[in-house]
């Protein structure tokens, strides 16, 4: 067989094919692409599939596409020439390459959900006292989680990246790591098997009996950390981006999406602006 | 509970036959149907699904030498040997037996010692004992190569290939090169199509024979007792590879995918060390692989039952959809619901109902001998190219999967004569590698 016509066949046959399923499948020019900055399994994914679901029983076309990373979101999202959506959150939008994705006033659709984020140890040590006397302490964090937040409580305590926080809690249950900061869901499957205690918590009240870090760990900088998912807009006219926020409003008050947020720990806040948002990014600086 | 188990074992018998269509998949599809069933019903389809598909992957794989599942590498290697001397039916029954054993075993083992295993397992396995089977692995493989230079070579270049996309440990990109299509790195089934089954398509073509002709009489099932007898010479490869492939399947991020082919390339090291290694195709070296891979499917969900923790991300999406059933799966919440024992018996029923498939449906796929050579590259080729574009569908970046596809075609062309498996190797373990020396890194010197 020749090599050149073989080639030439392979060829012919994967760009045809695509382009037929494709076409088939975008007959309808009202399309709307939900860029999605992570991928399948993530929180991203998760979030942004469970709003498409709901989105669907307003009768929206809407498609999901796997950017896989904010960066590749980004350049998707902003080149788009048609309707798209994007679920902007904080440790993306702080990232210097994601930037242009910072909800605006223009571009914010509606926030989704607010979280707060846990500290957490080993539940045989006073961890607090660990922290406050500097001694050389390992604590875990996801990759996308603002590393500051770790060197800021002392120049001994070093951070240790995983790349989730089931990761995170593996670790930490394997002794790698002494501390680890997460969100509220995973903190708390530990602290239920007596195998960590959470002892601080971001924000100014006490949540199931955890204190504020801004009690426990008074020189601490970052107590207004809150974890944010927005859904951001690009192409969509007037008219449709208040049809949309109506929906939005009507989505976060359903059961099903208050179950959701309940299951994880979340606040469903839909009344947080783009000012909060942007606010809160002076906290999540990742890179460093 | 059995309508669904019935479902689970056809869904099985499909995704392991189609390749590019994983366990993640299955159950992000699944999701509508699955919502609010009791978290017993969902952990057995997962499991059912996920050991179905590992016994007919490997079929195809042997057959076609199309590793869909990543887990499939070994039986794409020694199965397509195995193939083309017509031993096929007697290597896929052997496996099959292997398999269901170790699925015995092991179920056995953690309905009695589930917690004991699990509370030890999770000290044991820190970012230290991660990284160690990581280089052995790694060590093995390369050794276990006719030219170790060019497979050190084929090894860094798969890494290199693995680099391209998301630096996940500076939140940036690398090795772009400004183009969109690669901001999320090469896709699997670009990387694998081109760089693995395309050069075996190739190789296939230029060689002239392929060993011994097979006649229509030579197509018959194994014989039951005849592959217990053959399994029982092999024996302690399946014991091999039921210790290797339980401890594998606690590696986060890679579970089957390590299990098998640790377990491969330590058995196959063994024997090329011991000069009984076959190069017409190794039963043995497939055996301990196909063993450990469902042995490790199993043991990839202890850290769930023990800690409600997920180790895959298609064990999140399990996870979601438990929870969206109203039980939180926090702790030891699974644990203390006793529902182990109950999917333990649904996956062994379900071992031994894909044995008797995997065993018995050879036949029909043998017939393909029988076709003309032509035929048989062009129904590899229309394979090929259906795997690549389902896998393109199936994970939203169908033009991206076809582009890297065809850029990477002529690499796999001049690279055909190697051992490809190293590279392919490499660039599945790289993203979980890089991370855990990075963290080796961040735990011991900064």
């Amino acid at each position: 067989m020749n090599y050149i016509k073989l080639f030439y066949y392979i060829l012919i046959l994967s760009i045809i094919l695509p382009n037929i399923i494709t076409n088939v499948s975008t007959k309808e020019s009202k399309k709307i692409v939900f860029y999605v900055a992570g991928n399948p399994g993530g929180t991203v994914f998760e979030i942004s599939n469970e709003l498409k679901q709901h989105l669907l029983k307003f009768n929206y076309d809407l498609h999901l596409e796997i950017s896989g990373n904010c960066i590749s979101a980004q350049k998707q999202f902003l080149d788009a020439k048609h309707p798209a959506l994007l679920l902007s959150f904080n440790a993306m939008a702080a990232h210097e390459e994601c930037s242009m994705i910072v909800p605006t006033k223009d571009s914010l659709v509606s926030n989704l959900f607010s979280a707060r984020l846990l500290f957490c140890g080993r539940p045989e040590k006073n961890n607090l006292q660990i922290i406050k006397s500097n001694q050389k302490t390992l604590v875990g964090l996801s990759a996308d989680y603002p590393k500051t937040m770790v060197t800021s409580l002392g120049n001994n305590i070093k951070s240790v990246t995983y790349q989730n926080s089931g990761a995170i809690l593996a670790g930490f249950l394997a002794g790698d790591i002494d501390f680890f900061i997460s969100n509220f869901s995973r903190g708390t499957q530990l602290m239920q098997q007596n195998k960590a205690t959470c002892f601080a918590i971001t924000g100014d009240k006490s949540f199931s009996g955890v204190p504020p870090a801004m009690q426990v760990l008074p020189e601490w900088k970052y107590n207004d950390t809150l974890w944010l998912k927005a859904i951001i807009q690009n192409n969509f006219s007037k008219e449709e981006k208040e049809l949309l926020i109506s929906h939005i409003q009507q989505i976060s008050k359903s059961q099903d999406w208050q179950d959701y947020a309940k299951k994880n720990n979340f606040v469903t806040d839909t009344a947080i602006g783009h000012e909060v948002f942007v606010n809160s990014l002076k906290n999540w600086k990742i890179s460093n | 509970m059995w309508l669904l188990f019935f479902i689970a074992l056809i869904t099985g018998c499909v995704v392991g036959l189609l390749p590019g269509v994983g366990l993640l998949f299955t159950m992000i599809l699944f999701s509508p149907f699955l919502k609010g069933l009791p978290p017993e019903q969902l952990i057995m389809f997962y499991l059912v699904v996920g050991g179905t598909s590992q016994f007919t992957g490997s079929v195809i794989a042997s057959i076609f030498g199309i590793p869909g599942e990543n887990s499939s590498i070994p039986a794409s290697i020694e199965g397509t040997k195995l193939f083309k001397t017509g031993r096929l039916p007697e290597a896929l029954s052997t496996c099959a037996i292997g398999s269901m054993i170790g699925t015995f075993a092991i179920s056995i083992i953690l309905i009695f010692f589930l917690s004991y295993i699990g509370e030890q397992s999770a000290r044991f396995f820190n970012n230290t004992t991660q990284l160690l089977l990581f280089v052995v692995s790694s060590i093995l493989l390369i050794v276990s190569s006719k030219k170790k230079f060019i497979g050190i070579l084929l090894f860094l270049l798969g890494c290199l290939l693995s680099m391209v996309g998301f630096d996940q440990i500076n939140n940036t990109t690398r090795l772009t090169f400004d183009l969109v299509f690669l901001h999320s790195g090469i896709p699997f089934g670009s990387l694998v199509i081109a760089l693995f089954t395309m050069p075996y398509i190739y190789n296939y073509i230029e060689k002239k024979s392929e060993g011994k002709k097979i006649s229509q009489g030579d197509i018959k099932v194994a014989g039951f007792t005849e592959s217990w007898k053959i399994w029982w010479d092999h024996r302690w490869s399946s014991a091999r590879g039921i210790v290797l492939g339980s401890i594998c399947g606690l590696v986060p991020g890679l579970t089957t995918i390590l299990s098998s082919n640790l377990s491969y390339y330590v058995e196959k090291t063994y024997r090329l060390n011991k000069n009984i290694y076959k190069k017409t195709g190794d039963l043995s070296s497939l055996i301990s692989a196909e063993t450990a891979n469902n042995v490790g499917q199993l043991t990839s969900v202890v850290p769930l039952f023990l800690f409600g923790l997920p180790i895959l991300a298609s064990e999140a999406v399990l996870i979601n959809l438990i929870e969206k059933g109203g039980f939180k799966v926090a702790g030891t919440a699974l644990l203390q619901a006793d529902i182990f024992t109950t999917v333990c018996f649904f996956f062994m029923l379900s071992a031994i109902l894909a044995m008797i498939m995997s065993w018995h449906g050879v036949k029909y796929l043998m017939l393909l001998h029988y076709l003309p050579k032509k035929t048989h590259v062009w129904i590899m080729i229309l394979i090929n190219i259906f795997v690549l574009l389902v896998d393109g569908i199936v994970n939203y970046n169908l033009y991206s999967t076809i582009l890297c596809f065809i850029l990477l075609l002529p690499l796999g062309y001049i690279l055909r004569k190697n051992d490809l498996q190293i590279l392919i190797f490499a660039a599945v373990i790289y993203p979980t590698l890089e991370l855990i020396v990075f963290r080796f890194y961040q735990l011991n010197f900064q």
